[in-house]
């Protein structure tokens, strides 16, 4: 069963998101070793603003004592052609430069699909390659499957469909990504399209979670994303 | 670009992550003009027409300003993100990063400052250009010798310490081929020979081995089970035999104990991950593989005589996040290694799947702590690893990052005088560790002052093999030389 929110700022959806997920009950994963809440088919809407990565992630390395992605590595991760020799997969290099073609679905497909026709449906980006992804015993396959384009009111909305998301660290990465790649969008599309503005940027995910462990920061953190937002 | 512009686009590179209406921006640019225009209509004794001429006041500062922002957008500077019901815009700065190069990353600098500060050696590497510790090809994944010296003829440039064949059987049946490759390595690179003695290729390249010219920077591995040790008593007794009287370096692996490749480059062992490696062969992995980018070495003997086991715990922690930052940064760089593997090998990617930093430790001798501070340490190292893995993997950036514990061997075994007791105390806190489950890094190391036949030779090294819970026994030769001093072999004598 599929639940919406829909909210205007970053901060606000997260937040009701992980509420609603605390509430779903816990499951274990395959090898029994961590609990999570779970719910399915989450459709989260945010508007286009980035989202302020860099003090979110700041305050948790602060708190954790961990080392997190600043936003160069992020946008680098999107956008970067090549992989890296430490890396099982990228998204920039399925999106940009995939296999021994080197297919870029974005700047040779995407961009000049909605330059031609900007009413378009069909401006897609696929980053699960079953050829290489489906395979039982592969554990590191691409957590956004999908990327989808379109110009509606003069604003470019972007959907992106995730397999899995980790809630707390994972969503508000993906959704600064998704807006690196929807400002270079834009940016392209926007050369010829004067009137264009960024419209608001939706994720669906399968399963969304919040792990157990995690609970704990819930409280901390809902306390300082009113300054983290400010 | 105008003064006021430049104003309007420096607002919004601070607040980068901000949409922002046209009214905050005037009255960041007119605050006076704004405030008075604010104080009129707000003031209940202001009149109908101080009131008409301060809203037309506010109309004119915001199609000033609405002039500057329309300006900044066109030139790709700026964005519209919405336009509120009342048509008030709302504006942010168009954010697409330049494609920056982390050939100058602080982290580095980071990381050596912080390595000099607590006395930690970084062997092999200087930052900023970096090269391997270590490299494996998998002579299984060969298909002959032209590939075989087609891969480690790049590699010279690239590796600090050692090129490591495993499975050599499979090409080392030429005395050509071997020969060739002694002569593709430079003095300086260990190169490690592992020869499957399960098999009975493995016995036709001992043969070539040890009829040619041997170097002294190339150990060979002989890969074997305690039962065919038994089964083949006479050919391991004229194997150790010849090894010992041309002074070889050579070592036994116990594949019963642990098959995963195991080797011994100049600045210690290097071991791989038994369930990585299982996973690289089920994948069919790339022939070359890299086992090591980085090491560091901590005299634990010195650090413990000035500071705590506690405060040293936190230094290694300390030490992993650096570990992890440099890392990344490597594997990012836009020349070195990505370029380097580009060119030379397109079709192995993954050769970093079992990838890892070695944190290479010289304990004190004599000290019962340090067993429950390894025991520690490892459970700390892999818990950090776990969750770094995790939060990247959830930002999906599936890093590969690991760190192997390694002990550094400062005392070599005479086996010409060292009886079992003494052995097996040597050993006690290894031992023990590894009975209880902490695998880490370690390769003990003997050598022999005098002759040894070759019947108490091939007992001594059966012993050692079956007795200790170790998997890899290192036998140091010498230099060809004779009357060389006994202090010319490491360490003292036991």
């Amino acid at each position: 069963m599929s639940q919406k929110i829909i909210k205007g700022s970053f901060f606000s959806a997260w937040k009701e998101a992980l509420m609603l997920l605390k509430q779903e009950q816990l499951q274990k994963d395959s090898f029994g070793k961590r609990a999570y809440h779970e719910a399915a088919n989450l459709q989260v809407m945010i508007s286009s603003s980035l989202p302020p990565i860099e003090r979110l992630f700041h305050y948790f390395a602060q708190h954790l004592g961990l080392v997190y992605p600043c936003t160069l590595d992020l946008e680098q991760f999107i956008l970067k052609k090549t992989l890296g020799p430490g890396f099982k997969y990228s998204y920039g290099n399925r999106l940009f430069s995939y296999g021994t073609k080197k297919l870029n679905q974005i700047d040779e497909y995407v961009i000049p699909l909605l330059l031609d026709n900007p009413s378009s449906k069909r401006a897609t980006a696929m980053l699960w390659y079953p050829s290489v992804d489906a395979k039982a015993y592969k554990q590191d396959t691409p957590s956004l499957v999908l990327i989808h384009f379109k110009i509606r009111n003069q604003k470019l909305f972007v959907t992106a469909v995730t397999r899995s998301m980790d809630f707390l660290f994972g969503w508000p990465a993906h959704c600064y990504q998704l807006s690196i790649l929807q400002r270079y969008v834009y940016q392209k599309v926007a050369l010829s399209k004067h009137q264009l503005a960024l419209g608001s940027i939706t994720t669906i995910t399968f399963s969304a979670m919040l792990y157990q462990d995690h609970e704990p920061l819930l409280e901390e953190l809902f306390v300082q994303t009113k300054k983290l937002a400010s | 670009m105008q003064p006021i512009k430049q104003r309007i686009l420096n607002y919004f590179q601070n607040n980068q992550e901000k949409e922002t209406s046209t009214s905050t921006i005037v009255q960041l640019l007119y605050p006076q003009d704004y405030t008075q225009a604010q104080e009129v209509l707000k003031s209940p004794l202001s009149s109908t027409q101080q009131q008409k001429q301060a809203k037309q006041q506010l109309a004119k500062l915001h199609r000033k300003v609405l002039y500057h922002l329309s300006s900044l957008v066109e030139e790709k500077k700026l964005l519209v993100t919405r336009t509120s019901e009342k048509g008030h815009k709302y504006f942010a700065l168009l954010h697409v990063p330049a494609m920056q190069s982390y050939a100058n990353n602080h982290c580095y600098y980071e990381f050596q400052r912080f390595c000099a500060k607590q006395k930690i050696e970084i062997v092999g590497n200087t930052f900023p250009n970096t090269t391997f510790n270590c490299v494996l090809i998998n002579g299984n994944q060969l298909q002959n010798k032209q590939h075989l010296l087609r891969l480690i003829t790049p590699l010279g440039t690239m590796v600090n310490d050692l090129i490591a064949l495993d499975h050599a059987e499979q090409v080392l049946v030429n005395p050509e081929t071997f020969l060739e490759l002694i002569n593709q390595i430079s003095e300086d690179i260990m190169l490690n020979l592992s020869v499957d003695c399960t098999k009975p290729a493995g016995y036709d390249a001992l043969k070539v081995l040890l009829a040619n010219p041997y170097p002294q920077n190339c150990i060979l591995i002989l890969k074997t089970t305690p039962k065919l040790l038994h089964q083949e008593q006479q050919i391991f007794k004229d194997v150790f035999n010849a090894l010992f009287k041309k002074k070889l370096s050579f070592a036994v692996h116990n594949c019963v104990r642990d098959d995963s490749p195991s080797f011994l480059g100049k600045y210690g062992p290097y071991r791989l991950d038994k369930k990585k490696w299982e996973l690289s062969l089920h994948k069919q992995a790339a022939v070359l593989l890299i086992p090591s980018y980085l090491s560091v070495r901590i005299s634990l003997q010195q650090i413990l005589l000035h500071h705590t086991y506690s405060q040293v715990r936190e230094w290694m922690l300390t030490l992993a996040h650096h570990l992890f930052k440099v890392n990344y940064s490597l594997y990012h760089m836009q020349h070195s290694h990505e370029f380097f593997f580009r060119e030379n090998y397109p079709h192995s990617i993954e050769t970093n799947l079992i990838s890892s930093n070695y944190l290479r430790l010289i304990l004190s001798e004599n000290d019962a702590n340090q067993s429950a501070f390894l025991q520690q340490l490892h459970s700390e190292i892999d818990s950090f690893i776990r969750k770094e893995r995790a939060i990247y993997k959830s930002c999906g950036m599936p890093f590969l990052f690991h760190i192997t514990l390694a002990v550094e061997n400062t005392k070599s075994i005479d086996l010409a005088s060292a009886s079992i007791k003494n052995i097996q105390e040597k050993h006690l806190l290894h031992a023990s560790a590894y009975k209880t489950g902490l695998s880490y890094c370690y390769a003990p190391t003997y050598y022999s002052s005098t002759y040894l036949n070759a019947e108490s030779l091939y007992s001594t090294i059966n012993w050692l093999v079956r007795a200790l819970p170790f998997h890899l026994h290192y036998f140091k030769g010498g230099p060809q030389e004779k009357n060389r001093p006994l202090t010319y072999y490491l360490g003292e004598v036991i």
